[in-house]
Order: structure tokens, then sequence, then C-alpha cells
């Protein structure tokens, strides 16, 4: 599974201009919904590639070996396949880099969609097994597994009086590692999920294992910054095998308020002033009613909720509050809720399952005071598209509101895509927005954007030299067909 | 050669104009060294000296400066305000250094938006001066801001005032435009929205890279809200190291400080010998709140009854303000000695005591006058700065080097990282970063094959001569000169810099 595998196919299937210009956009749509008539048969082989092998490694030991097969540096005969095509080509003479078969990694669970290309045979590792918590208690850091589920990761740190840093975006059961393998979003009120690694461990192409950042501190500048490259997009060039985050202490009194607004252009007010309070609230998460309904059970006090997670002891707490709802006036009732994270583990699951079943596709990012705005045109998308649409999301003491549209409609791929490409023009209308989706990235034409993904590319060529991590898929030699089969 | 370099100085001058290219020796001698001055021992191994030293005053200048070093090979050395350590900003081999400090000019700042967009070479001062203005907050700065620039700290990294709540320049930063080695500009994020953490945000890959991949030109940096207050509050401890229980509880305590500073006796004491009004030499820990004040008055409350938990005394709020209104001011006693090096590494909260400990017997065991200081970085880890007088006149200052390496050698060993490379610690890099070290090289061919930009630093160490054999100085020997000199040290005069200038007049 690889953002980087996507654009590299669509790069090299749209390598002529013209083509790039004329059916990038109508390729993407074609591999997203499997429409095998309108697509060539070499893109057709590609697209219906699988791995040759599912492997559940248990520690990184095992992983490392995974990887060492897949560069060449330990035999693949036990797997079936000529050692001498990837012991002796592969190490010594290097022709067999180019050849899409590799250790490709599947992230515990997806928020939206699959990757476009899957993996091109090779191995295929499920990191469930590396779902190891380890929280001291004394210091404010925790060991995790790439499977770990975030969950389990805020139960263990709860008994130790403490929060994990940042908490899902949509709280579903995902895996902490998720943030880097797949597309779970986390943050608080205050802080991002790349503040929250300190250091991010794994195993390269080349079979060693490495650190990016620092197990027990930050990584503040020490040479390249491998820490934000590994967060973003580490799982690109390794294979991550633990995680080394941030806990922040949890506050004696926590507690859960919730305002309902009937009017989003309120909502997106009272969003821009919260964030302006200057306090130091613990969460801040938007719903509309069936997301209320779905996350906390029973009726919403409104068509729109704004929760905010106010800490702290008494007094902070009370000043918190009072600062709370000065700020997000304009609200027409209020409530207290538990805490949406202090759940049972398997209530979490069973209300993860509930949540999963909505159709996301993405994740709209703009500033809070455009939040309504965003919330708007998710609805009149839905309605247009005869999907219910609705919306989750968060806000974050920058000042930037992060609505999260869903959809009541089945999973179907050509559904996801019209609803994805819908989202991503009324992210246009609203200005000074984006729409962070993997198909947005493929569809992104901004200049700058479409440069640093060149580089992005050519990094990952660099430091995973052996290509054994994530391999791209090959296209065969022959020509593009723009009407194969003579069908327009 | 001089043809060479005459040809290359009229090129530079057709692009930039005479005012603003220079080749004097005056210059030449200014820009060979940072804010430490470099061991003179140093220039057999690297040319320190710039040939000519650029002033673009656009972005537009900096490509016509970089398409000219693909006609000439000159390498280019980019330089802010000069207030680095190690030499980073200090070519290895002449060539072109880029002063960026004419590039001053705050472009834009977005109240609504909550952003400030500023070229590299405008300070951190100004910068925070006009967000103030506009009713903005610019939390993160560094101790330099009256003179280090916002593109210099972005390139060296590392930590600053107000790294305990906002983290470092990396977590304000939402977009870079740098020029690349092809003299094509790259905005790394948008101005506009916040891709922070997304696939595509190059910005963080440039933070620390010590200008060594592209040529930061201009930033856009998060802005909060103005604070309606900052409340410093300062408390003595018999030592820093029995500040830590208190600095444990505060972190499991339900406020968050802004800003957390740890001073040393010793630090003081080289403050009071040149400022007779200083804080008495004692162990002080600045804890600054902002935000609202009911926020801040709670917030003094909970660490008022920690302290006093911890063994520690409050002292005056007057002497609170003058330490806060002194932190752009932490080295003022560079004046004994016209020289001073500031070590700087993240260690682990708990090992804080450890730390200091290591300093101290560093400084005993190599007999030099230290000082150090720290700051708390998140609720687990914390910024040691240890730093010593220098003195550029003695023939012995390469000696006090081994300081600085066995410092950063000590603080790996209690699971910190040290900061900022220069320009002759990368035979360090190998044990601070273990395998990862390998992807160094990669990351500098991909976005600078041709080495363009500051090269033979971070992955290497690379030398004046051009001769096969010694175009590198090969890592694993380069730390060897170094601890010869520090052995030297050890059985040389205990330094007395300090002391020989309070003979001589001393504080004012």
């Amino acid at each position: 599974m690889s953002l980087f595998r996507d654009l590299r196919l669509l790069q090299e299937a749209t390598a002529i201009p013209a083509l790039r210009e004329v059916v990038r956009e109508a390729l993407i749509r074609a591999m997203f919904v499997r429409d095998e008539r309108a697509l060539p048969r070499d893109l057709v082989a590609v697209l219906r590639s699988k791995a040759d092998i599912v492997v559940r490694p248990r520690d990184d030991l095992e992983v490392r070996q995974a990887v060492r097969v897949a560069n060449g540096e330990e035999s693949t005969v036990d797997m079936g396949r000529p050692a001498d095509e990837f012991h002796y080509y592969r190490q010594r003479l290097g022709v067999a880099k180019d050849t899409p078969w590799g250790v490709s990694v599947r992230p515990t669970a997806l928020q939206t969609y699959d990757w476009l290309v899957p993996p091109q045979g090779g191995i295929e590792l499920d990191l469930g097994g590396l779902d190891a918590v380890e929280v001291d208690g004394v210091s404010y850091a925790a060991k995790v597994g790439p499977g770990a589920r975030w969950k389990a990761l805020y139960d263990r740190a709860a008994k130790a009086g403490m929060f994990p840093a940042v908490f899902p975006s949509v709280p579903l059961d995902v895996a902490v590692g998720d943030g880097i393998l797949g597309d779970a979003r986390f943050r608080s009120y205050h802080d991002a999920f790349a503040s929250f690694v300190y250091d991010v461990s794994g195993v390269a192409g080349n079979g060693l294992k490495v650190h990016c950042g620092f197990e027990q501190v930050p990584n503040h500048a020490t040479g390249y910054n491998l820490r934000d490259l590994a967060v973003q997009c580490g799982a690109e060039f390794l294979v991550p095998t633990a995680l080394h985050v941030r806990l922040v202490g949890r506050p004696p009194v926590v507690r859960d308020f919730v305002y309902a607004y009937d009017d989003t252009a309120k909502l997106a007010a009272a969003l821009d002033k919260l964030t302006r309070t200057g306090r130091p609230y613990l969460w801040a998460n938007l719903y509309d009613e069936r997301a209320w309904a779905l996350v906390h059970g029973g009726a919403a006090p409104g068509p729109y909720a704004l929760e905010v997670g106010v800490g702290g002891n008494d007094a902070l707490v009370a000043a918190r509050t009072k600062a709370l709802e000065a700020a997000v006036a304009g609200f027409t009732a209020k409530a207290e809720a538990a805490v949406p994270w202090d759940l049972a583990a398997d209530a979490y699951r069973a209300r993860s399952d509930k949540l999963g079943k909505l159709l996301f596709v993405g994740e709209i990012v703009t500033a809070a005071k455009n939040a309504g705005a965003a919330i708007d045109r998710v609805r009149g998308l839905g309605e247009s598209k005869g999907a219910r649409g609705g919306f989750l999301g968060n806000v974050m003491d920058t000042g930037q509101a992060y609505v999260v549209p869903y959809f009541e409609a089945a999973k179907e791929p050509l559904r996801m895509y019209d609803l994805s490409r819908g989202v991503a023009d009324l992210v246009r209308g609203i200005g000074d927005a984006a729409f962070d989706s993997r198909l947005a990235y493929l569809w992104n034409e901004d200049p700058h954007v479409r440069r640093r993904t060149e580089i992005l590319l050519r990094l990952e060529s660099a430091l995973d030299s052996a290509n054994a991590i994530e391999p791209p898929a090959t296209l065969a030699a022959e020509p593009i067909e723009l009407f194969p089969e003579g069908r327009a | 050669m001089a043809n060479r370099l005459d040809y290359a100085y009229r090129r530079l001058v057709n692009v930039l104009g005479p005012g603003r290219v220079k080749r004097g020796p005056f210059e030449s001698l200014l820009y060979g060294h940072d804010f430490a001055a470099l061991p003179k021992a140093l220039a057999l191994t690297f040319d320190v000296e710039p040939d000519f030293v650029v002033l673009p005053r656009t972005t537009e200048e900096v490509v016509r400066v970089v398409r000219f070093q693909a006609e000439s090979g000159l390498p280019i050395v980019p330089r802010g305000g000069g207030t680095g350590m190690y030499g980073g900003a200090v070519p290895n081999r002449g060539g072109i250094l880029i002063d960026f400090r004419m590039m001053n000019r705050v472009v834009n700042v977005d109240a609504a938006n909550r952003t400030i967009t500023v070229e590299a070479g405008c300070t951190w001062q100004e910068a925070f001066d006009r967000a103030w203005a506009a009713g903005l907050f610019l939390p993160v700065y560094p101790t330099f801001a009256i003179s280090s620039t916002v593109g210099g700290w972005i390139n060296s990294g590392g930590v600053g005032v107000g790294a305990m709540k906002y983290g470092s320049p990396r977590d304000l930063l939402r977009n870079l435009e740098v020029v690349l080695e092809d003299g094509t500009v790259l905005q790394t994020g948008s101005d506009r929205v916040d891709l922070g953490g997304s696939p595509t945000d190059l910005g963080p890959l440039f933070v620390g890279s010590e200008g060594t991949l592209a040529l930061a030109t201009r930033a856009t940096l998060r802005l909060h809200p103005r604070p309606e207050e900052i409340r410093p509050l300062a408390y003595a401890f018999p030592t820093l190291a029995a500040a830590l229980p208190a600095l444990r509880a505060l972190a499991a305590s339900p406020v968050r400080p802004y800003h957390v500073a740890l001073l040393d006796p010793s630090h003081l004491e080289l403050v009071k010998a040149v400022h007779r009004d200083a804080p008495e030499p004692a162990a002080i820990a600045l804890v600054v709140f902002e935000g609202p004040k009911d926020e801040n008055a709670e917030g003094e409350k909970v660490v008022d009854a920690l302290v006093a938990t911890g063994g520690g005394a409050k002292l005056a709020a007057e002497t609170a303000k003058d330490l806060w209104d002194d932190r752009r001011f932490a080295y003022p006693m560079r004046r004994i000695s016209g020289g001073l090096v500031v070590c700087e590494a993240i260690v682990p909260l708990g090992k804080l005591g450890e730390a200091l400990a290591q300093v101290r017997a560093l400084r005993d065991r190599l007999k030099m006058e230290v000082g150090v200081h720290a700051a708390a970085v998140d609720a687990n880890s914390v910024a040691v700065y240890p730093y010593f007088l220098d003195d550029e006149a003695s023939p012995m200052p390469p000696a006090r080097l081994a300081f600085a390496v066995a410092f950063r050698e000590r603080m790996l060993d209690l699971g910190g990282h040290p900061m900022g490379i220069g320009l002759l610690l990368a035979f360090q890099v190998a044990a601070i970063h273990g395998n990862a070290h390998r992807f160094f090289r990669p990351i500098k061919e991909t976005l600078d094959p041709q080495g363009r930009f500051n090269a033979g630093k971070m992955h290497e160490i690379r030398t004046k001569y051009d001769f096969p054999g010694l175009r590198r100085v090969p890592l694993s020997l380069a730390a060897f000169p170094i601890r010869v000199l520090g052995a030297l040290k050890r059985i040389g005069p205990r330094d007395n810099l300090a002391r020989r200038y309070t003979q001589h007049g001393g504080a004012r």
C-alpha cells in the first residue's frame, strides 16, 4: 500500500505531456473504480496484482528478515522463488532493482479507501502483531508497536495518570501506526501528530534498523530532520516497527462540554473565537446530529455540536469553562457529556465499527471561520448526490478547522470517487482550504505540489536504493492505448 | 585564479550592483567566523574566508546568484545573523557567501489567518514586534532573537524561548520559500492553508539542514493570539538538580507554563562578573506563564505549592521580571574574553542532574570556566546549554573545543542528543543517528547533487584542498586532534579569564 506507488504509476502512464493533460483524471477514475474496459491491458495487469505472501511478524527481527529477503540479502528459496533471482542478481549485480517485488505494509484500519495500485507480488507485512504498548509511568513517553491500537495506549497511559498527546480525529479504533501507514489523523486542541512522535524506528530497505528520531527526547534539529520525513511518508522508505511517542499529564478534573448550534455561521464564529481565547483546552470536536448519536449515543443537543474537553484542577476548570462559554456564545443548548475516549475497549470498538460504516473521503482543512461554509457545502453535496452528507471534525488552537465529511452511502468505488470529486470541487469554492485525501494528492495540479511530489519521489528512491520497500509498479513497454479494442 | 575571481566579481556586480558584492579583507575576516570564533589552526584545513560576500534583496537576486554559481562552480554558503556556534555558516572552501540580512522585510502580517510572512533575513525580534503590534504573538524565538534571523534559525534548528508550550521553529512553520540548486523557487507548503503533517509538506525537511539542501528566502509562520499577560516567576533551589522533583510535579500538574528556564549558579556568577546588579549566584528556576490573567494566577498558585513542597523558595517579582527581561541577553559575559562558545543538547528530564554533573566534571577536568543553564523542552526533556569563555588571542583555543566534543558525547550517553553539526562535527553524526545517518548523503544528493549549497558539511568534512586523499577529513580521524589538544589542555594552566576581568575593572 503506497501513495508513492500510485503517484509513480500515474507519472509513468502519463509521461507524455498531452496524456497528462487529457487523460490523467480519466485514468485516475478508471483505476479507482477498476473500470477495466477503459484501461489498457498493462494497467489492468498491474491493478490485478497482489502480494505473493502475507506475513504477520511478531517482532522487528522478523520484519528485518522479510526486508532482507526482499532486498536480496537472504535467499528466497524457502518461499518458493528461485534464489538466484533475488539473491545473486539483486545483491551482486543490482539488475533486479526495478523488479516490482519487495515488502509492502498494510495499515491496521483504513478510514477512507485503499490505494489505487496494489502490491506487485512480494511480501505483504501485517503489522497487527506488533501491538505492544510500553508506558513506564515515570517518563512522559511511551513505546508502541505500529499495530498497537491508540485506545490501548490511551488506557495504559490513563492508568499512569497520563494522556496520549493526541486523539484520533474521528474516534475509530485505529492503530497509532496508522498515522504513518494509513490515513488516520490524530490531533488534540494544541498538538499535531508530528509533535506527538519522538521517534519512528523501523527497518530500512538495506535491512538495517534505523531510528528516525530519538527514543526519549524530541528531535529538534541535529542534522537532517528524519523524524518528520518518517511521520509524513516513512512507510515509503522503511517498515516501522516501533514508535516512541509523547504523553502528557492527565488533569485531575476532565470534563466534556457540548454546545449546540442551529446555524453553521454561528458555529464558525464560535470556533474562531474559541481559538482566540488562549486557553489550553484538551480537544474541540465537531459533530452533526448523526455523528453525535453514533459517538455519544442518544439524541444530539442540536443540529451542530461543538464538544470541548476542559481539564485542570477545580479552579482552572471553572475559569476555563466560564471563558469557554463566553467565547462560544450563540449556542442554543449546552450539556455535559462523557469523555469520548473513556469507553471500555469493547464498547469503543463497537462504536468504531458503527462509525466505520459511514463513507469517509478525507478531510477538509480550512480556517475555523470557514468551517461553516465547508459544512454547508458538504450537506449540499450530499443532497445533490443522493447520499446524506454529514461531518465530524476538530479545531486546533492554531485557528485551523478540520472538517471530516461523511456520507451515508454504500462504499462502492464509483460512489467514493464521485463524492471525493465533489468534495474536492467544493473545497475549491471555499478558498483558503485544502482537501487532504489520497485522491486529492493524485488530482492536484498545483505546480508547487507537483514539484514537491517529484522531490519526494526522488528522495524515496534514494533512501531505498535497494527498492525493497513498497516497490513501484512498472508498466509493460508497450504504448498506452487510449481506446483499447476500439472502444471510445 | 585571480582572473577567474575577477571575472566572477564582475558577474556578481552585474547581478547585484557594486554596493552589494564585497571582497575586501575586512569582510573576509568578518565572515570567516560566526558567534564563536573559530580556532586559527583551522585555517590549515579550511578556507573559512569567502571570496565574495553578496547581499541580495530579493528572491530573484538569490536565483541569479545560484544560476551564476552553476557557471562559476564557486560554492555557496548561506548566512543569517551569524549567531551559530559551530561554523555552519562559515565557508570551508571560500566561494560565495550569501548574507541574507538585506532580505529583512516583514512581507505580511495576516491577522485573519494568524500568520506572518517574512523574508529570511528578518530578525526574530522584528517579526515578534510586528506580530505583537498586530495583536498577535510569535511564541517561539531564539535566545539571540535580536540578531538571529528567521532563515538562520530555521536552517540551524534548535529550541529557544517558548519551547515548553509551543515547540520549535519547525512547529511554527507553515510555508518556506526556498531556492533549489537548479535555480527554481519552491514553496514547501502553503501561506493560506495549514498543510502541517501532510505528505507533501516539505518544510520540516529543511529545518535544521544548515543550508545544505536549499536556500531559504521567505517563511510564513503561524501566530497565536497576543496573550493578556506574560507572568514570569522565579524560584531558588539549593542546586538545579534539586529542582528536578518540582519539575516532574509540574509536568504532572494541570498547568502548562510557556517557558521554564533553569539557571545554574555558574551561569549567574559569570553574569555577575559583568553586571553588578545581576541576581546573586544561585540555582534559579524561571517559570513563565502567558495567557489570560486568571489562568496565570492559578498557574502561579500551583507552581508556588509545588516548589514549596520541593524545597525551593520564591524570589521577588522584580527578580523574576529582570531575569525574563534579560532573556535575549543571556551571554553578556562574552565581553570578558571576546569569545564564547555555547553548546546545546536535549536530554531526558530525569537525567538533568547527571547532565549537570557531567558538565561540572568536564569543566574541572579541562580547567575551564564554564557556565550552564537549561530550559525545559516538554514534560519529558530539557535542553542543557553549557558555554565556555574563549580567549581568541590565546594559543590554546582549539583545546577548548574538546569540551564541546566531550559534552556532546556524554549527552548522547544519557539518552539525549546534541544540536548543531557545523563545519567540523560531522564525525558525530553516525553516533547521534546510528544507522539512519546513512540517509544523510542520499538526502543531500537528491536535493543538491552538485554540492552547490554549503557542501562538505553535515555528512562529511571537506577541506580546502583539491588533491585526491586530502579533499575530505576521514570522519574516523576528525576528532583525534581535538582530543589531543584536550589532553594538552588538562596539563595546562587553569583558565582565569573572568577573574582577570574582575581584577581589571570588571562589572559595570
